[in-house]
């Protein structure tokens, strides 16, 4: 699913993109004219469906190789990984070593990171309703706890000090934090 | 020019001036820590504070603000991987891998000596070459403009492995596409907006950025195996002095990024971001001899985007102090501070105000030696943000991403994005797409439109058009030969590998 998924993705996206190149307006004068504003879209849209056809073509005629994932400069290494592939000589590419490992994981860690993901959106909603600070104060108290933290006064001393410093910060150089609709 | 030194270390030398770059820099360097707050905000809260100064006490404090925030801004590229302005995306890619395999204090103190040497070198040539150097500018116009933003493209195929550059290629097509989003500048009608008031300015590069570096790290980071903080304290936190071997191996790249940075900084509107981006990828075709790949915590992929994105800070004020034209969106902030004070930026300040000038440019070296003297003692303190426990440090990861761009527009429409492009982030990254050549096509793409507009406005279509400009044809070439570099490296093994059999 993994080879195939987000190249899915992509082939609808370009194909979403392409599509609506025409629902782009023209003014009179444009409309002539070398380049106007669909012009470029319209490059990258039919680029973007060649080689995204292209790569779907590749991973169907050779699906026992697998894709290339030696992404260099993607410097998006978590720290276990980085110390997985220290201890662990095997030669996984890093989207293995990075999600494939998740598999292998107490489902306790898929829970509380999902449970982290679902607060998340309610810190969101909050923002709005509350203000930025007040949420981040809440954020920060019952996330960490979610992921399963137990000093309970460093999370305290964190979720009160980090928004309320920021929210002194913006004072002080005069930009005016929203207090949420809740709260006027 | 010796004379004009002399006169700017007399005003730069004055108690309360030296105090005032001191102040700036320092300002700077906390607000560019912060993601979401870059340059252009740190300046632009301390406007009115220049407005009781003198000019040139003025000008020196904001120039202080300006590199010290870039300055610090590498600080949350690096441990964080939050890079919160365009600028030190490409410190990110090593940096980032660099602390967190145990060297979080020799990375901090790698980009402080790169930031220094680049802004020192930057100085230098500032002094020596700026008359010159802004004729250089003038030449470059719409076609070389396109030409170098179809380089820094290009440098995807240095940046991807072999097998992925298919990859690299989409996700730079994908970061185009999402950069066409929002009003069309030459016609000012909306494109791909569906009637929605809030995506008319397009899409915002922080949410961009931190969706694909900060917010997939803390998601990852917080499904991640327990990292127990007692390993993290074996990590050299304190060490800050390099082992010989990296500094033989980041001299010459600070000395090419340097380089690099400040020439692609004196051109109007190509910037640290674009100076960052080359010299990262001009150091791919660089053998390694020290360390691991680059991309996965390379001292050379850090020290060499680091001095070329201070290099190009310093290149920036070239035709701002010149000729009046700002080269970005923060020395356009600058030249209204400028005209504030009743003074017209322009060939004519150089002659007309030489202590401004003048104070500016030495007030540079001194930003430079401060700046560096204010983060080494203080990177040990910085650098113990890694021993935080993931459990804290992934929400708050996830709160200053948030902070970084809600502080900026008050926008709910913007963290709904923000959530959405991490979804679509994660899932890429899943694939094994590389998100750098996402970012660098959306940084590009505005400014690739708009030459290629102009481009083929002047030419009206006509081909010969580009044989009368050599600049163009250059560096045609050198993308051609950027592009055919890795076929050309896979003939030339299989021939070597050919004749050793």
């Amino acid at each position: 699913m993994r080879h195939w998924l987000p190249p899915t993705f992509l082939l609808f996206y370009f194909l979403f993109y392409f599509i609506n190149v025409e629902s782009i307006e023209l003014d009179f004068w444009s409309a002539e004219e070398l380049m106007n504003a669909r012009t470029l879209p319209g490059i990258l849209g039919v680029l973007g469906l060649a080689a995204i056809l292209l790569q779907l073509a590749t991973q169907y005629i050779n699906p026992s190789k697998p894709v290339s994932n030696t992404i260099d400069h993607d410097s998006n290494i978590s720290l276990s990984e980085l110390q997985a592939t220290q201890n662990d000589a095997s030669n996984q590419s890093r989207p293995q070593r990075l999600f494939g490992g998740l598999r292998q994981r107490p489902l306790e860690t898929h829970g509380r990171t999902l449970a982290l993901v679902a607060f998340f959106l309610v810190y969101i909603f909050l923002i709005d309703e509350l203000g930025f600070t007040i949420a981040s104060i809440a954020f920060l108290l019952i996330a960490p706890w979610l992921l399963g933290h137990k000093r309970l006064l460093t999370s305290v001393g964190v979720s009160l000090g980090i928004p309320l410093g920021l929210a002194v910060l913006f004072d002080l150089l005069g930009i005016y934090l929203p207090s949420g609709q809740w709260l006027g | 020019m010796i004379d004009g030194l002399l006169l700017g270390a007399a005003t730069a030398f004055t108690g309360i001036n030296f105090a005032l770059i001191a102040l700036g820099c320092l300002a700077g360097m906390f607000i560019g820590m912060m993601p979401g707050l870059g340059p252009i905000s740190a300046i632009a809260l301390l406007i009115p504070v220049s407005y009781a100064l003198a000019p040139e006490s003025g000008m020196m404090m904001l120039a202080g603000v300006y590199y010290g925030a870039i300055f610090g801004g590498s600080t949350s590229s690096i441990l964080l991987n939050a890079p919160g302005v365009a600028g030190t995306v490409a410190t990110a890619f090593d940096g980032y891998p660099m602390a967190r395999s145990g060297k979080p204090g020799q990375a901090l103190a790698i980009a402080a000596y790169a930031s220094f040497a680049g802004g020192t070198i930057g100085v230098v040539l500032l002094m020596l070459l700026a008359p010159q150097l802004a004729t250089v500018a003038l030449s470059f116009q719409s076609p070389e403009y396109l030409m170098l933003m179809v380089l820094g493209l290009c440098l995807v195929f240095a940046f991807a492995e072999d097998g992925s550059r298919l990859k690299a290629l989409l996700m730079v097509l994908f970061g185009l596409s999402l950069a066409t989003v929002g009003t069309d500048r030459a016609s000012g009608l909306p494109r791909f907006t569906f009637g929605q008031m809030d995506l008319m300015d397009g899409i915002s590069f922080l949410i961009l950025a931190m969706a694909t570096f900060a917010m997939t790290e803390a998601v990852q980071m917080a499904a991640s195996a327990r990292i127990e903080t007692d390993q993290m304290r074996r990590f050299g936190f304190k060490t800050l002095a390099l082992p010989k071997d990296t500094t033989r191996n980041i001299a010459p790249a600070i000395g090419r990024g340097s380089l690099l940075g400040f020439f692609i900084g004196i051109l109007p509107g190509a910037g640290a971001t674009m100076a960052s981006f080359l010299s990262y990828g001009f150091e791919k075709l660089f053998p390694n001899r020290e360390g691991p790949m680059l991309g996965q915590g390379n001292a050379r992929g850090l020290a060499a985007p680091e001095s070329a994105n201070n290099a190009a800070c310093t290149g920036s004020f070239v035709p701002l102090l010149t000729l009046g034209i700002p080269g970005s969106g923060t020395t356009a902030i600058l030249l209204g501070a400028l005209i504030a004070y009743g003074i017209q930026p322009g060939p004519q300040l150089y002659v007309e105000m030489p202590s401004l000038f003048w104070s500016v440019v030495i007030s540079m070296y001194v930003g430079n030696v401060i700046l560096l003297f204010l983060n080494l003692p203080l990177i040990p303190y910085i650098a113990k943000v890694l021993m935080i426990p993931r459990t804290l440090l992934a929400p708050l990861i996830l709160m200053f991403s948030v902070a970084g761009v809600y502080l900026v527009s008050f926008n709910l429409v913007d963290l709904v994005l923000l959530t959405a492009a991490t979804g679509v982030a994660l899932l890429l990254r899943w694939g094994g797409y590389p998100m750098a050549p996402l970012l660098l096509g959306f940084i590009l793409g505005g400014l690739l439109e708009d030459n290629l507009r102009r481009t083929l406005m002047l030419s009206q279509g006509d081909l010969t058009y580009f044989a009368d400009r050599p600049l163009f044809l250059a560096l045609g070439l050198l993308t051609l030969a950027l592009v055919c570099w890795p076929s050309g490296r896979f003939l030339l093994s299989q021939i070597q590998r050919r004749a050793q059999a």
